[in-house]
């Protein structure tokens, strides 16, 4: 089958592969079997359909997650396996759009890497890291910030 | 700076620009695409570059004005194709290729390697360049245009192009040029995705990374306390969470107990309709109503489905799907709440117990988290204050002899004595509410149930009944005589089934409901008719409930609390049991353990390993934990009946044990050396243990241990002084500058008590209890090498002499008799223990262990003494005791 990105480019790609994306299943299901004309994906332009579609060729057999009910009584782990962790090798914006398209598309498994790898680039960093990694603007004034510095301190052992 | 080839990201990384941010954000600003939830944000944030930066350059002028310095004069030509990435509003930043490059992430571009050749660049043709404001090109250089011909260029050749291009100018241009591309190659991806992609990567951090990224800016600020985000967070730490009191919260903070009587008449609607959480209706009682309700938008369910809230919900919101979180008729469709909120003045903060919300303020589960926290830590470094019940100031109130067994719920505490009452206490007043007579004989055991749909106390007594009490009344609804041959000793029950065990070396399990003919329970039932072990019902009357051939139904139902089962197979009296499910545990002086299936009255699993009777025990389905008169508390794997974990360190025999707190990894115990420990499983690196590695339940996993932290007292002795003297002097010091906080149960008299040594000031009595801090605060003493008692080194005087309290009157009674006690206890643990007061040590063991009982803040206990002791380990701290309705 075909898909059609955001800038006119046909990609062809296996159902399965496809599938990965719940809403292109749930497409597939409400169009039927055949499936001749490119659908259409107007929000994702190529290079990042391209890369979607790698990440999905990659974990094509992976089983369904396991139902998450627990995952909020246990500690959120951002563990990510080391294929994915190279997958995610990106410029920022890159990183962005394929957050952005893994929602629209719903693949809820590329979605939770890449919001880890974001979370990743926060974790263990100093307020002024953070700001320079994503270019952030401290709007705080000197006093705020003390204040919540002070306020902080609670978490600070340990 | 040199031009020595350093990589471009290295020094880029390190300048601020922040002329060029709102810049950047009205370029991107297209970029909320896939949800509209952003396009308030984009709006506002355009507006924003609007009003900062009208000198801005748009968005063709910095992807193409990057090379004025060569190009001035080829801008008449027309507007060169910006690339396909630009004619769609979807992709505004400055990828204009269609080929996708792995290794274009920033910081690796591959002319890094190229060798630096144009150091000499010439001066006099870059001084021609304006740098006075290098981030916003000015005249004609903003009107520069790449000539098609060179965007016609494979991505190749352009990217070298532009790097050459790019090392022709001197340094301080490239630096600016850099300044430049610093929001192309570093996004903010928190303030630019949909809010819900914001707080799923923010979920993702621990406690201490979200605080810092709450320092970040204002906007990361209220995306990181968030309180959804803490409340994920307690959770993870495995923390108990009490529901029904947040969602109780949420809605007063919404007005809406003002409606309540409309509410109430809506409940059931409610009920109905709680599946609107995530389309799974699944509940069908109040309290998981209120479970789903207080959480209406869980952390896994933060897709873009809309819910459809009940009617009684929809007073004045226009999206449902944030209703909850921002119920207010303001808030566009589908806008981002919470870049909204973040307009507001008040930065949401960890002080308060609420935080804001658009109409309402809401449960600031940062303070929630941060209050538990403390109140974690106070449990661990030994920070309480003590209290009892009765109030000392109504001390008539109490018992008139000593508390076998105690039960708490969240606002009662029923205490059974060998003065043959019930006392129902208050527990936040501590004052009694009711107390009730019936039993002729000490009350060893009871358990009640106070929810309205229950309404029940049983309670088993050594006149070997077991009375049945309305919870609310206190009136005695039934008595089961001689519900044993001896003392009942122990007595649980569930929905199902009430079980009691007794000296007499039986379990006996009787039903709570009627039991008709089909029941599973009715053939037990009438089994036990036949042999003759129901008291009420005499063999004779068998034809009444025996199915005869033909019949399509026995004649008779079998009424209420009849015995289904007796469980035979201990040696020696039975003295504790718990109950889960159809499963009993049941531990005796016989020294085992043994687990019972209720389905058939089978004996299916017996644990073996305790040296001497065994006098308590908890069953939570997985592992047992058990006390013994062999002074050591046993962990079991149910499963496989292996030993899993020995506890030693008490030094007389254990009366009586609880597990719980985090990841169940607290165990409190006490017994009859008069002390409660508290214990801690921690791995190698002295962390608490969570139980996550795998291997926990199925054998003593390496590193694992548990540590007593603490040690509560009851006594009215100098306790007993480690050999340790500079730990115990330095632990007395610290005591004696210690919070008035951290006190020490106020202490009875000495155990002779010539009235006059217990007039109140008492000039021993505060050394005294500052030293029994100290040795309360010495919190590493390894178990089990406890050293001679050695008088405790005087500290300095006592800080808070209020905190001692006169005695109460009834310290005056004398004591009671060692004889007594003996004779009262239910002690056959096995023939060791009826020696284990001798007079000479009895006159010192005034305060053997009963019975205790922990929850998130408390522990109570009841002893040898009239009174119920109580540590609390908010210790006073006002913020943990506000928070701590939701523990």
């Amino acid at each position: 089958m075909k898909l059609l990105s955001s800038d006119n480019i046909e990609i062809q790609v296996e159902k399965e592969v496809a599938e990965r994306s719940v809403l292109i299943k749930n497409m597939l299901e409400d169009v039927g079997e055949t499936v001749e004309t490119p659908i259409p994906i107007p929000n994702v332009n190529e290079a990042v359909l391209r890369k979607v579609i790698e990440w999905c060729e990659h974990h094509r057999n992976d089983p369904p997650p396991p139902a998450d009910e627990d995952s909020d009584s246990r500690k959120k782990s951002t563990d990510i396996e080391e294929w994915d962790q190279k997958f995610m090798q990106v410029d920022q914006e890159m990183l962005f759009e394929i957050i952005l398209a893994a929602n629209y598309l719903d693949i809820k498994p590329l979605l939770d890497v890449g919001c880890k790898t974001v979370a990743n680039m926060i974790k263990g960093k100093s307020p002024e890291e953070i700001r320079k990694t994503f270019n952030i603007q401290n709007d705080f004034t000197p006093e705020e910030e003390d204040q919540i510095r002070r306020e902080n301190e609670w978490a600070e052992d340990r | 700076m040199s031009a020595d080839g350093d990589p471009l990201s290295d020094r880029y990384s390190s300048i601020a620009s922040p002329d060029l941010h709102p810049t950047f954000q009205s370029t991107i600003s297209p970029l909320a695409f896939f949800t509209s939830a952003s396009s308030a944000s984009s709006s506002s944030a355009a507006a924003a570059a609007a009003s900062s930066s009208s000198s801005s350059p748009s968005f063709t002028a910095t992807a193409t004005g990057r090379s004025p310095s060569i190009l001035p004069r080829q801008s008449s030509l027309p507007k060169p194709d910006p690339g396909p990435s630009l004619k769609r509003p979807d992709s505004p930043l400055l990828r204009k290729t269609h080929s996708f490059k792995l290794d274009e992430g920033y910081g690796e571009g591959a002319e890094e390697s190229q060798p630096f050749q144009d150091s000499h660049c010439d001066s006099q043709e870059t001084a021609r360049v304006d740098y006075s404001s290098p981030g916003s090109p000015s005249g004609a250089a903003a009107e520069v245009r790449v000539p098609r011909w060179m965007m016609e260029l494979s991505d190749d050749v352009r990217k070298e192009l532009a790097y050459k291009l790019v090392r022709s100018l001197p340094t301080s241009a490239i630096a600016s040029i850099v300044e430049r591309l610093i929001p192309v190659l570093h996004l903010d991806f928190i303030t630019l995705l949909p809010s819900e992609l914001s707080l799923q990567i923010l979920s993702y951090l621990p406690p201490k990374s979200l605080l810092n990224a709450s320092l970040a800016s204002k906007t990361w600020r209220k995306f990181a306390m968030e309180p959804r985000l803490w409340k994920g967070l307690y959770k993870a730490e495995g923390w108990s969470l009490n529901e029904e009191e947040a969602f109780e919260f949420e809605r007063e903070m919404r007005g809406e107990s003002k409606r309540k009587l409309q509410q109430e008449a809506e409940a059931f609607m409610r009920t109905r309709f709680v599946g609107y959480n995530n389309g799974s209706a699944s509940s069908d009682n109040m309290s998981a109503a209120a479970t789903m309700g207080s959480e209406p938008r869980s952390m896994s369910s933060f897709s873009t489905q809309q819910h459809t809230p009940p009617a009684s919900f929809q007073s004045n919101h226009t999206t449902p799907d944030e209703e909850d979180m921002y119920p207010s008729p303001f808030v566009p469709q589908r806008t981002n709440p919470v870049l909204m909120a973040a307009s507001t003045a008040d930065p949401a903060n960890v002080t308060s117990i609420t935080t804001y919300g658009l109409t309402h303020p809401r449960l600031n589960w940062a303070f929630v988290f941060r209050n538990r926290k403390k109140l974690e830590e106070n449990w661990r470094t030994n920070k309480y204050v003590s209290f009892q019940m009765p109030d000392p100031a109504f001390a008539h109130e109490g018992h008139s002899e000593c508390i076998y067994t105690i039960q708490h719920s969240a606002k009662y505490l029923l205490s059974g004595s060998r003065d043959r009452s019930i006392k129902i206490w208050n527990i936040h007043s501590r004052r009694l509410v009711k107390s009730l007579t019936g039993h002729e004989g000490s009350v060893l055991c009871l358990q009640f149930d106070d929810a309205p749909h229950e309404d029940v106390i049983f309670s088993g007594s050594s006149d070997t009944n077991v009375i049945v009490w309305k919870f609310s009344t206190g009136e005695r609804l039934r008595t089961i005589t001689k519900a044993h041959s001896e003392s009942v000793l122990n007595l649980r029950f569930n929905q199902k089934y009430v079980v009691t065990c007794s000296k007499d070396k039986c379990v006996k399990v009787w039903s709570r409901a009627q039991l008709q003919f089909g029941d599973g329970e009715y053939e037990a039932a009438v089994r036990q008719i036949q042999l003759g072990n129901n008291r009420l019902i005499d063999p004779s009357q068998l034809p009444h409930y025996i199915q005869m051939t033909g019949h399509a139904r026995p004649t008779k139902d079998l009424p209420p609390l009849t015995l289904i089962h007796t469980l035979v197979g201990h040696n020696a009296a039975v003295n504790a049991i718990q109950l889960n499910g159809h499963e009993v545990v049941s531990a005796s002086g016989d020294r085992l353990i043994k687990l019972w299936n209720l389905k058939n009255g089978l004996c299916e699993k017996t644990y073996v390993g305790h040296k001497k009777g065994i006098a308590c025990i908890q069953y939570d389905g997985v592992k047992i934990v058990s006390g013994s008169s062999d002074k050591s508390i046993r962990v079991w794997d149910k499963a496989s009946q292996a030993e899993i974990a020995r506890l030693e360190g008490h030094t007389g025999l254990v009366r009586t044990v609880q597990a719980g707190g985090p990841w169940n990894a607290r165990i409190v115990s006490g017994g009859y050396d008069e002390t409660i420990r508290i214990w801690r499983r921690e791995d190698e690196n002295g962390e608490l243990d969570d139980g996550e590695n795998p291997g926990i339940f199925g054998s003593l996993r390496d590193g694992v241990s548990w540590r007593t932290t603490g040690i509560l007292r009851h006594v009215n002795e100098v306790p007993p002084a480690r050999a340790h003297g500079h730990a115990l002097a330095q632990a007395a010091a610290a005591a004696a500058a210690a919070n008035a906080a951290v006190m020490q149960q106020q202490q009875p008299p000495p155990p002779p008590p010539p009235p006059a040594a217990i007039a109140p000031p008492n000039p021993a009595n505060p050394a005294l209890n500052a030293a029994q801090n100290a040795f309360a605060n010495v919190n590493n003493h390894p178990a089990g090498n406890a050293a001679p008692p050695v008088p405790a080194p005087a500290p300095a005087p006592h800080p808070h002499p209020h905190a001692h309290h006169p005695p109460p009157p009834q310290f005056n009674v004398a004591p009671i008799p060692p004889a007594n006690v003996q004779q009262f206890l239910p002690q056959p643990w096995n023939p060791q223990n009826h020696n284990l007061a001798p007079p000479a040590a009895a006159a010192q063991n005034q305060n053997k262990v009963f019975k205790l009982q922990f929850d998130a803040r408390f522990v109570w206990c009841c002893s040898q003494d009239m009174r119920i002791v109580g540590w609390d380990f908010a210790a006073n701290d006002q913020d943990i005791i506000e928070a701590s309705r939701f523990f």
